[in-house]
């Protein structure tokens, strides 16, 4: 089953009075349980593929389809419904929020919608992944007090607060060193195979690029090349 | 939403100097209006109190004029060159005004200006209030102390002079009156000049002094009317003595009294016709000889205690719409217009401190505004990354204007503080009023200033009022930031 796909998308930017096409054009498909990688060099288009995928952007041409409802129609108080229900994203630059400690920033998602679990579930829930990111000691840390490393676990345990089919990565290891790397692309596939999570990255980091199950190369706004490789291939 | 609480708390602790900036505006706004609507208001109590208790009562019935008519005269309060119309069929008037259940006393006056004439040594202006002493006291009976003499008594003509007044004439004439005395008392009526002596029964200070209406004396309302020449439509016969015949024969009257001496005209006169015997023809000082023709029921003014403050107004509404119904050209008022100018001081200094209040709101709300709009434009990152999580528009909402009402509150405690601490020291200490103006406006030589729970929550209201004004601009500008600008945010 297809969670993802885009039809036909094409993103202009203006720049002054020019405008920059970033994407010219790209047909894609998603299936549920995906662990797949976008990549490609520095300006062909995988953050704004990113961004049209997470409903923070909208596509200039085409159309995006997620869980099979198409972005196009929906007004914002949808689209953040939807972001909020199907979404988790990770940020280049974490993004967290600085008066929030890190518990309050992982739990911050899940205090934006009507969850129907328990506290304690929740609570457990949180715990799990603080310490599956390696944060326990830091719980109550604020995120300037913590290092750029720690600051991107925040916000991947922050991604995955709201057990979201979809997680949205934009290089989600840049910040990271490669042990710590390691260890979160596990939790990511251990998540991806146990929540049948879809995760899709945009990364240069060909670790994360050598176990994903579906790779998209971009050049230049076009899709240059697709693999798909047999699911947990990649696992270590 | 709790979070959203620790959110906005977090971050006006982390943005002191914006806090603070916002902050000490908001407390020094709402201790300016707690200060300033505390002293407003209990002047406007204590103007009120001053007049409805001491010279007005509730409401004033008068007849229908074209412009101003308070108790002072038409036009205002400094002027008498126009003639009070008298309240037409007062009978009826007076009868249905007393027979209203809300009406709980009611007296009738007659009101005009006159001079006291110290023949060569000069003059003194004076306003008349012409009353039936009996009832007038009862209507306010802790208006006036009589410090010398004694209170006029009903049906005996006589004049009460102020402690001022008397201070006034022995200053200026140099001639220094008691209770007893004899005065001469010039009034200006349609018929021109009339001249009475009156007694002086006694001298009479209000309790709560007033420089403005220091210049208030009373007199018998007979005498008053005599003055202003409220006589009835047919005058009656006069008898003239032979003096005062052998006067009228002159040739030219007017310069014995403006230009020269009389004996100067005529000689053979001169033993027989006084200035005395002059004045006594022209200004009828000795009530007796004109007494019949003077309208006994003719008055400018009823009026009326109210059982109930609160019910002025329906009674002024009942009053005004029986006068039509009937035809009768009378008008009723409430005390504002009855005191003339000095009861409408306390509305003006309201005015001007609401336009005060409404330039501190507009400098307060620009100078929130700009700071939240750095605030928001700072956090976009932030604001950004909320909306991609999922936080609809709404949740940034609530979160500014938590923040605007958290800073709003924590400094509006502030300001009410100091300002009810600063009223509390001015209520022990009183607040002087260094001019007869702002006498007037305390209602009295020393203002008290209370603080009344209706002010507090004015205060707080308007504050809060204006930090969600200020956050509206601010908010806007946060609700147009996209999700994608998480992304491009550092």
């Amino acid at each position: 089953m297809d969670i993802v796909k885009l039809n036909g998308v094409k993103k202009v930017y203006p720049l002054g009075k020019v405008t920059v096409e970033a994407i010219k054009g790209i047909d894609l498909c998603i299936e549920k349980g995906d662990f797949i990688s976008i990549a490609g060099p520095s300006g062909s288009g995988k953050t704004t593929i990113l961004n049209m995928i997470g409903c923070i952007d909208k596509p200039t041409e085409g159309t995006v389809e997620i869980s099979e409802r198409c972005t196009a129609e929906m007004r914002d108080k949808e689209l953040t419904s939807l972001r909020h229900e199907f979404l988790g994203f990770i940020f280049q630059s974490f993004n967290l929020i600085p008066v929030l400690n890190v518990f309050e920033n992982i739990e911050f998602p899940l205090l934006l919608g009507k969850d129907k679990t328990s506290k304690k579930e929740k609570t457990q829930w949180l715990e799990y992944l603080i310490e599956e990111v390696g944060l326990s000691e830091q719980r109550i840390q604020r995120p300037n007090e913590l290092s750029g490393g720690q600051r991107q676990r925040v916000a991947i345990a922050r991604a995955l607060a709201t057990k979201p089919e979809i997680v949205l990565a934009d290089e989600p290891t840049a910040n990271l060193d490669s042990k710590t790397g390691e260890a979160i692309i596990e939790l990511m596939k251990k998540l991806n195979r146990e929540q049948s999570t879809t995760f899709i990255f945009s990364t240069h980091d060909p670790a994360i690029v050598s176990i994903a199950d579906h790779v998209i190369h971009l050049h230049d706004g076009l899709v240059v090349e697709e693999q798909r490789r047999q699911r947990d291939a990649g696992t270590r | 939403m709790p979070v959203l609480v620790k959110i906005a708390i977090r971050n006006l602790r982390e943005h002191r100097s914006k806090t603070l900036i916002i902050g000490i505006i908001i407390a020094i706004g709402i201790t300016v209006m707690l200060l300033g609507n505390s002293l407003m208001e209990t002047a406007a109590r204590g103007v009120q109190r001053s007049f409805i208790d001491n010279y007005t009562g509730h409401v004033m019935i008068s007849a229908q004029t074209e412009g101003g008519i308070s108790l002072f005269g038409r036009q205002g309060a400094q002027t008498g060159n126009e003639e009070i119309p008298r309240i037409p069929d007062y009978e009826r008037v007076y009868e249905y005004a007393t027979s209203l259940p809300e009406v709980k006393i009611a007296t009738s006056q007659v009101s005009g200006f006159g001079l006291f004439s110290f023949e060569e040594k000069g003059n003194q202006f004076g306003i008349l209030f012409g009353i039936e002493p009996e009832n007038y006291r009862s209507m306010f009976p802790e208006s006036i102390t009589v410090v010398e003499g004694r209170y006029l008594e009903s049906g005996e003509e006589g004049i009460l002079l102020s402690e001022s007044k008397i201070k006034e004439i022995e200053e200026d004439i140099g001639i220094v009156l008691s209770p007893g005395d004899l005065i001469l008392v010039s009034g200006i009526g349609p018929m021109g000049f009339r001249i009475r002596e009156l007694p002086i029964r006694g001298i009479f200070r209000f309790d709560q002094e007033v420089e403005g209406l220091s210049q208030i004396n009373f007199v018998d309302a007979q005498s008053l009317r005599a003055l202003l020449g409220m006589v009835v439509a047919t005058a009656g016969q006069m008898n003239l003595s032979s003096e005062e015949t052998s006067f009228l024969e002159l040739e030219n009257p007017e310069d014995g009294l403006f230009g020269g001496s009389i004996v100067e005209l005529s000689e053979s006169q001169a033993q027989n016709v006084s200035e005395e015997a002059l004045l006594d023809i022209l200004g009828e000082r000795q009530s007796g000889s004109y007494t019949a023709q003077i309208d006994a029921g003719a008055w400018h003014f009823i009026l009326l205690k109210l059982e109930d403050e609160n019910q002025v107004d329906p009674v002024i509404a009942q009053l005004n719409h029986w006068f039509t119904t009937e035809g009768i050209a009378a008008q009723a008022a409430d005390w504002k217009v009855a005191s003339g100018g000095f009861g409408a001081l306390a509305d003006t200094i309201q005015i001007v401190f609401n336009v005060l209040i409404l330039i501190i709101a507009v400098v307060a709300i620009i100078i929130i505004m700009n700071t939240l709009v750095i605030s928001v434009i700072e956090r976009t990152g932030e604001i950004g990354t909320m909306r991609a999580l999922g936080a609809q528009k709404r949740t940034v909402r609530r979160m500014f204007v938590l923040e605007t009402l958290s800073i709003s509150i924590a400094f509006g405690i502030i300001g009410v503080a100091v300002g009810a601490t600063t009223i509390g020291i001015l209520n022990l200490t009183g607040l002087p009023a260094p001019n007869p103006f702002l006498e007037i406006l305390f209602g009295g030589k020393v203002l008290h200033p209370a603080l009344p729970l209706s002010s507090l929550l004015y205060a707080l209201g308007i504050m809060v009022a204006i930090g969600l004004v200020a956050s509206l601009y601010p908010v806007a500008v946060a609700l147009r930031i996209q999700p994608v600008q998480a992304i491009q945010a550092e």
